[in-house]
């Protein structure tokens, strides 16, 4: 356990360094490795089978890395000579189905962890108030709703107050209301709860609004690890900007902090610079349209989602681009429309094959 | 679930405490030097009770292992040296000759050979016949009178016998008599046997005892069958409608086969083992198979039953009756000639 | 609008076949002597079949064996789908419906198992042969008119259909109480029938079940000597039988027996491709109460199915038992008391129920939750013994037994033992069948919350495998009551069974004698399965 950094160690909950898994020949994390500090929420972000949930089941100990280690809380608990089984990691965890026991009380799911602690009932109480389902503890699973479900999930992974919850898709089973408002309540309950969380998501508006800091994950690797923020302003590829929201693509050239295309001149960040043939990405909200009868660019057609609004407009150049509009804009399909950037861009090297923008 | 897993734990200690005086008590029983193992093929009903007589008059403990003669034959096999049986008693003579010729039976003492005639005992002196049954036609008295009925069983393929002959060809004794059809007339004339008998149409019983009742209900006129099976109906009903008739001629229809008993080479009792054959021999106990199984006495001077014809007049086929073990040559014979699937 | 990652296509399966990590030493320790004793008779094969003589081997070539050979897959193949097809509808009917008097069917359909097969097969001869009762019954009434002659495939087949479909009935019913009903909910608001419903959906869910069922009962043909010798069609049983009885040749039956081995490992392949690609493994949502379907006018075709299967197969033999008891009470002759008898069936058939279900738990746990380790071929080993005949299983524990443990040789332990290799299958394959349908989900839910192994199983796998416990160790129960060729060699010396003496009595035609523990074999089993299947399936009635 000797290793540089020991300043930090104390507060790291969950220290993966280069796992690597393997299933026959298939390489499902390829040097996987991944930092989270203590109280911290974190969330895995990305589409199905790029190996978050096996992460998730590694750091759990339901499987075991073929290479690579795992430290929770300062312990060692996967690694060369080292396994640790789930039941001696202190880890929470809450399954996509939830996983309740369906021959056991809501009370009696939330108790299991605690086994035989003196004050198992008062804990079980506490945690059904604390995610919400205080009088219900008599209930059997099957008569509670996919919500309430999910928070006896919670329940029970809490009660034991584990060094670090592990949420596998928790939201993907409920419908699009219920879910706005449970992430927010769990976040909040995870937050009081004082946990570490890693939770695995392939919804990047969940998890952008809720973590402290969001990985991506790509083929079994990580290859961006940052706050929602910097994930959205500066994703570190093409692929990251497309995932994470929606991303205009122009070819232009770029020249350190600058780029040149058809919109003009633009800044790019200084962190950021960059040269040669570009694609310069824009997110839609860093476009402004100022109406322009000899404007260049003709608007499309606009969705209106309420509180924004997005439009298409189609440059001189015969580019596609995306304007984030506020909700009180109106502007009328055919109308031209001039395009103004009120924010540097981020410039990705040009893709051989061409850039034509997609949306 | 609780009650549930009280009851479990209940009966698995209930099972284990059965387990182990299940291993005492045959520890002990081997130690007690007034035991016998007897593994018998012969049925608990037939000889039950007379080993009961032969235990109460010996004092000797006597243990029996009922079951099938060929699996029990095969078991001691398998056993070997280890075998716990002292005394094989077997329903017919290829079992005794198999267990012969391992070498896993013992000699027998002269005198006790001496008191069956040799036709009915190993040349080798390594087994010995106890009560034999003869292969016999049973037919219905209302519908059949002897005087039709050919001399020789081989006379049954004619066709005025078409439709009323019943048979049980997966019947053992039945097998027995055509393999020794096979080695006294020859695998032709069998088969050729076989085929006209399977050309006269006749009706298929499971067993023997179900071949006499056909025979008595007139499903059929006349069955093959053990002559045994009839006394013991006639001991239920005196007027049952069948009489057995016993094909003359010192061809294989007049079989007769014996039940019969080996001692173990390995047998830690050979003492008792032979004080049990002796009573097998004994006129007491050849009196019971005469009045109980009906079959033949085969010694101590005791006469069959006066409603059968005395042994000596009938004229058995020359043939060692261990020697009927080519059970196989003939299944395939029956199959060939269609009688069998 | 949302764009997502690329990614490789080749890993998009393994989102949902989760593979975990090596198998626990706790689930591995106990596999082990299951293995041990599964290879048991296989050992005893080859060290017969490598003293085998050469003409031995040149018996194995002939034509004949071909014929032995296909009249056997014939048998097993049409008595199987012929059971699957009995048993399914049965099944539904007294799991799932408002079926009058459902619990009472529920036991009844099942009993037949504990008939063994030479019985049932003389029962229909005697009944329903040619010459049968029936047969009079209709002569005397109508003059003439014949029945078809029992004998040979239709014969075997009919009487091997009527009792081993049971098996399949026992794996399914588990698997339809297990099942979660929103799957039928959800094809019906889809705009299935309820018919539509039961195919498309609640069939292909039951597939684990009717391949655990359907792979018992082909065995149990493959390795049935009763029925087939009873009715004259020669099998691979009936002519391993023969090389005993014919030439006491041992050799000769271990080499058809490997024979029969090898069809046996065939035949486990076909299963294997059907169950590979069902190894679904439902999402563990908190069951909802089964509500009844409602027959309606059905009810009363579906009663008449229910009875005319259960007089046939449960009904001719104790009707013909009950003929055998009038008659023997009027001649005066019914045999000895049978109380010891029926404790000792008990005793050692409820012992190896219970043997039988400890180990088939850790080898149906590593076979479905560590799929690519160990577990499976245990659990594959263990059917390869099962459709051996009774007899070559029996006489290899005779020899290992008599040669290497003289101690424990022909006690009540080694008595349950040869149950245990003879029946494990159809404990492992009912568990197995019922874990499939536990997500384990659930298990690693409960180990995550600080659960070793052992309490898991415990506290969540056991409570929720009910059924399939109480299934599996009925199945087991109900064999070893009628078992024989083992019963006879290796219980302790003089323990009769109930089995045992029907057998003595039947096979010198004392059918008087046999008919008091005949009956008393299918009414302590009835009584038996009753408490088992009450106790399984009572919960949410």
């Amino acid at each position: 356990m000797i290793d540089r950094g020991q300043k930090g160690m104390s507060d790291l909950a969950i220290r993966c360094r280069d796992l690597v898994r393997r299933y026959d020949n298939l390489i499902v994390l390829e040097n996987f490795s991944l930092e989270v500090r203590k109280g911290e929420f974190v969330a895995l972000l990305g589409a199905s089978g790029c190996g978050k949930t096996t992460t998730l089941r590694l750091i759990a100990g339901f499987d075991r890395p073929d290479s690579g280690s795992i430290d929770i809380a300062g312990r060692r608990v996967a690694g060369p000579g080292t396994f640790v089984p789930p039941e001696r990691r202190r880890v929470g965890m809450v399954f996509q189905e939830y996983a309740l026991f369906p021959h056991l009380t809501v009370a009696g799911n939330a108790g299991y962890g605690l086994r035989r602690a003196p004050d198992r009932e008062r804990r079980v109480r506490e945690t059904l108030e604390l995610v919400g389902l205080d009088g219900l503890g008599e209930r059997m699973p099957h008569e509670l709703s996919g919500g309430q479900q999910q928070r006896v999930a919670l329940a029970r992974a809490l009660a034991p107050q584990p060094d670090v919850i592990l949420l596998d898709e928790p939201f993907s089973n409920l419908d699009a209301a219920l879910r706005v408002r449970l992430r927010t309540e769990v976040r909040a309950i995870l937050q009081q709860a004082g946990a570490t969380t890693i939770f695995v998501t392939h919804d990047q508006a969940e998890a952008l609004s809720l973590a402290d800091r969001v990985a991506v994950m790509e083929g079994g690797r990580v290859i961006q690890v940052a706050s929602p923020e910097v994930l959205y302003r500066l994703p570190a590829t093409r692929e990251i900007a497309e995932f994470v929201g929606e991303a205009n693509f122009i070819p232009g050239e770029a020249g350190g902090d600058r780029a040149s295309c058809a919109l003009g001149e633009i800044p790019l960040p200084l962190c950021r610079p960059a040269h040669g043939p570009v694609d310069v990405m824009l997110r839609p909200e860093w476009l402004e349209a100022r109406p322009a009868p000899e404007g260049k660019a003709v608007v499309i057609r606009r969705l209106y989602f309420g509180h924004d609004q997005l439009m298409e407009v189609r440059t001189g150049g015969g580019l596609t681009l995306q304007v984030r509009l506020g909700p009180h804009d109106a502007f009328e399909p055919g109308e031209r429309v001039d395009l103004v950037v009120t924010h540097p861009a981020v410039a990705y090297p040009r893709e051989s094959k061409g850039a034509t923008p997609r949306t | 679930m609780r009650k549930q897993i009280v009851l479990l734990i209940s009966f698995a200690a209930l099972v284990s405490t059965g387990l182990f005086s299940a291993c005492t008590s045959q520890e002990t029983a081997v130690e007690d030097p007034g035991t016998l193992v007897v593994y018998s093929g012969r049925n608990e009903n037939l000889v039950g009770p007379l080993i009961e007589r032969f235990e109460a008059q010996s004092g000797i403990d006597v243990r029996v292992r009922y079951g099938d003669t060929a699996e029990l034959a095969a078991a001691i096999l398998e056993e070997g040296a280890n075998s716990p049986a002292d005394v094989f008693y077997a329903q017919d003579a290829g079992a005794l000759g198999a267990l012969a010729q391992a070498g896993m039976a013992a000699s027998l003492p002269e005198d006790i050979l001496s008191l069956v005639e040799p036709r009915f005992r190993s040349p080798e002196g390594l087994w010995v016949g106890v009560s034999g049954r003869a292969r016999v036609v049973a037919y219905n008295v209302e519908r059949v009178s002897p005087e039709e009925l050919p001399a020789s069983i081989l006379g049954f393929t004619d066709p005025e016998w078409a439709g009323r002959i019943g048979w049980a060809p997966t019947n053992g004794s039945f097998q027995a008599f055509v393999t020794a059809l096979r080695v006294v007339e020859g695998e032709d004339a069998a088969r050729a046997w076989l085929e006209g008998i399977q050309a006269n149409d006749p009706v298929v019983f499971p067993n023997n005892l179900t071949v006499l009742e056909g025979v008595a209900d007139g499903t059929v006129d006349v069955g093959f069958i053990n002559h045994y099976y009839l006394f013991r109906k006639l001991a239920e009903d005196e007027a049952y409608p069948v009489a057995l008739y016993f094909p003359t001629g010192g061809d294989a229809g007049a079989l007769v086969n014996v039940a019969g008993v080996a001692k173990l080479a390995s047998s830690t009792q050979p003492d008792n083992a032979e004080a049990f054959i002796r009573f097998l021999l004994s006129e007491e106990a050849q009196t019971y198979f005469r009045d109980q199984t009906f079959e033949y006495p085969l010694a101590a001077g005791v006469e069959a039953d006066p409603r059968l014809p005395p042994l000596s007049s009938i004229e058995t086929p020359d043939i060692d009756l261990s020697d009927l073990e080519d059970l196989e040559g003939t299944l395939r014979l029956l199959q060939e000639a269609g009688v069998l699937e | 609008m949302r764009a997502s990652l690329p990614r490789p296509a080749h890993l998009n399966w393994l989102s949902d076949r989760l593979i975990p990590a090596r198998p626990p030493f706790s689930l591995l320790l106990p596999a082990m002597p299951v293995a041990l004793a599964v290879t048991l008779p296989h050992a005893y094969l080859l060290i017969r079949a490598f003293r085998a003589r050469p003409e031995a081997w040149a018996q194995l070539l002939r034509p004949q064996m071909l014929e032995v050979a296909a009249r056997s897959l014939i048998l097993v193949g049409t008595v199987t789908v012929a059971a699957v097809l009995l048993a399914l509808p049965l099944a539904w009917l007294t799991a799932r419906t408002d079926l009058p008097g459902r619990r009472l069917w529920s036991v009844l359909v099942v009993l037949p198992l504990v008939i063994p097969s030479y019985v049932g097969a003389y029962a229909f001869v005697a009944a329903l042969g040619p010459r049968g009762m029936l047969q009079r019954l209709l002569a005397a009434s109508f003059g003439s008119g014949h029945l078809p002659d029992l004998s040979g495939f239709p014969g075997a087949f009919l009487v091997l259909t009527l009792f081993t479909y049971p098996y399949v009935v026992l794996n399914v019913r588990a698997a339809l109480r297990d099942m979660d009903p929103a799957l039928e909910d959800a094809a019906r608001s889809l705009g299935d029938t309820p018919l539509q419903a039961f195919l498309h959906v609640t069939l292909s869910h039951l597939r684990p079940a009717i391949a655990a069922g359907g792979l018992l009962v082909a065995l149990y043909v493959l390795s049935d000597f009763g029925a087939v010798s009873m009715l004259r069609y020669t099998t691979f049983t009936r002519a391993i039988y023969v090389q005993y009885v014919a030439s006491f040749d041992r050799s000769v039956a271990a080499l058809l027996s490997l024979v029969l081995v090898i069809v046996t490992l065939a035949i486990l392949l076909v299963e294997a491709r059907v169950q590979r690609r069902l190894t679904l493994i439902s999402r563990p949502r908190p069951a909802r109460r089964l509500r009844p379907v409602r027959l309606g006018v059905w009810r009363w075709p579906a009663l008449a199915f229910c009875a005319l299967v259960v007089l046939l197969s449960l009904g001719v033999p104790l009707l013909v038992s009950g003929y055998w008891l009038i008659v023997s009470v009027k001649v005066g002759d019914t045999g000895s008391s049978l109380l010891a008898p029926v404790w000792h069936s008990v005793l050692a058939s409820g012992s190896a129920a219970l043997v039988a279900l400890l180990f088939a738990l850790p080898v149906a746990l590593l076979a479905t939750r560590y799929p690519r380790g160990i577990g499976r071929l245990i659990e594959r080993a263990s059917y390869a013994g099962y459709a051996l005949p009774g007899i070559v299983v029996a006489l290899s524990l005779v020899f290992f037994g008599a040669n290497f443990a003289p101690l424990l040789y022909q006690t009540l332990a080694m008595l349950v033992f040869a149950y245990l290799v003879r029946f494990l299958p159809q404990a492992t394959g009912t568990l197995r069948a019922t874990l499939l349908q536990i997500s384990p989900r659930l298990e690693e839910a409960a180990r995550g919350l600080g659960r070793s192994t052992p309490e898991v199983i415990l506290t969540i796998t056991l409570p929720l495998m009910r059924s399939g416990l109480f299934a599996g160790g009925a199945l087991v129960f109900l064999t070893s009551m009628k078992e024989l060729p083992a019963t006879l060699l290796l219980a302790p010396i003089e323990y009769d069974t109930l089995a045992t003496r029907v057998w003595s009595a039947t096979t010198e035609g004392f059918y008087g004698r046999a008919a008091g523990p005949a009956l008393l074999l299918v009414a302590v089993s009835a009584l038996s399965v009753g408490l088992m299947l009450g106790k399984g399936w009572g919960g949410d009635d």
